[in-house]
């Protein structure tokens, strides 16, 4: 039996698929902040507290559980009687301690890939920051507080997420041969 | 069943004969990756190509097989397992010749 992992009825064995997931995902989130700031900005008024603190509360707990969830579904397979697991770990599911961990340590090949992650999310996290600075110090952008404001609020969640979405979309296609030779 | 020397070396750069190894012994790739103490996706990137595998790694495969590393692993596409211990027929003719 071939292993196809899928979320909600879409399969997620092939890259291009988790890509849409993937962009899909920050696109909202990117879009939801864009929005809360407009409107903070345009109305600053009490209501956007309230907001704000639904925003920042519901990201904090959905977003890395929206994120868990893809790389636990692509991590264990309801299909597959024998157990037989194939995904995505991160250090968050090895790391508790020996009685409760309940996947065991992460392996060289995905060590490496988990600092691949890391190493890009640094980078793109450095881009981010210069790329407000650049753009608050020369004040070509237009509405350049909103940005600024926009992307120091965004901030946790790409640190704590990129990674992550990273390893699902660089994980690569499932291979006809992970089954067993005969 | 295709090994990375059939298909090339992958990613990685370098052929191997795990899947031919493991197959002949009859080892899943779950308890080669038991014994390696590896996740058994690992096994499957190393026999695809896809993955270089540490030193450390490469060593413990070589005690696994009772094999030394370059049998396993080869910078050079590798030949069949059966042509590397018997040769070909042409080589083993030029050998009885010249015995």
């Amino acid at each position: 039996m071939n292993f196809k992992p899928d979320l909600m009825g879409i399969p997620l064995d092939r890259r291009r698929n988790r890509l849409w997931l993937v962009a899909a995902y920050w696109l909202i989130v990117v879009l939801v902040a864009i929005l809360l700031m407009a409107l903070f900005k345009t109305y600053p008024s009490s209501h956007f507290p309230i907001l704000f603190v639904i925003f920042y509360v519901s990201l904090l707990s959905d977003t890395p559980h929206l994120s868990i969830s893809i790389g636990r579904c692509f991590y264990e397979s309801p299909d597959r009687l024998d157990k037989q697991t194939w995904g995505i770990r991160t250090l968050f599911d090895s790391a508790s301690r020996e009685e409760n961990r309940k996947y065991p340590p992460l392996d060289e090949r995905e060590r490496s890939r988990l600092r691949n992650a890391l190493e890009v999310s640094y980078g793109i996290v450095c881009l981010i920051v210069l790329l407000a600075f650049v753009a608050h110090e020369f004040g070509k952008i237009p509405h350049v507080a909103y940005i600024r404001e926009t992307l120091f609020w965004l901030t946790p969640f790409v640190v704590f997420n990129l990674p992550k979405t990273i390893l699902i979309y660089t994980e690569k296609d499932v291979e006809p041969d992970m089954e067993e030779p005969q | 069943m295709n090994s990375a020397s059939d298909k090339g070396p992958g990613e990685s750069g370098l052929y191997n004969r795990i899947a031919v190894l493991r197959a002949e012994r009859g080892i899943s790739r779950q308890e080669l990756a038991d014994a390696m103490d590896v996740n058994y996706q690992t096994i499957g990137f190393l026999e695809r190509g896809d993955y270089s595998p540490s030193l450390k790694l490469a060593l413990a495969l070589g005690e696994y097989f009772g094999l030394p590393v370059e049998a396993i692993f080869s910078r050079q596409p590798l030949k069949p397992l059966s042509e590397q211990v018997y040769g070909t027929r042409a080589a083993v003719a030029d050998t009885e010749k010249q015995s």
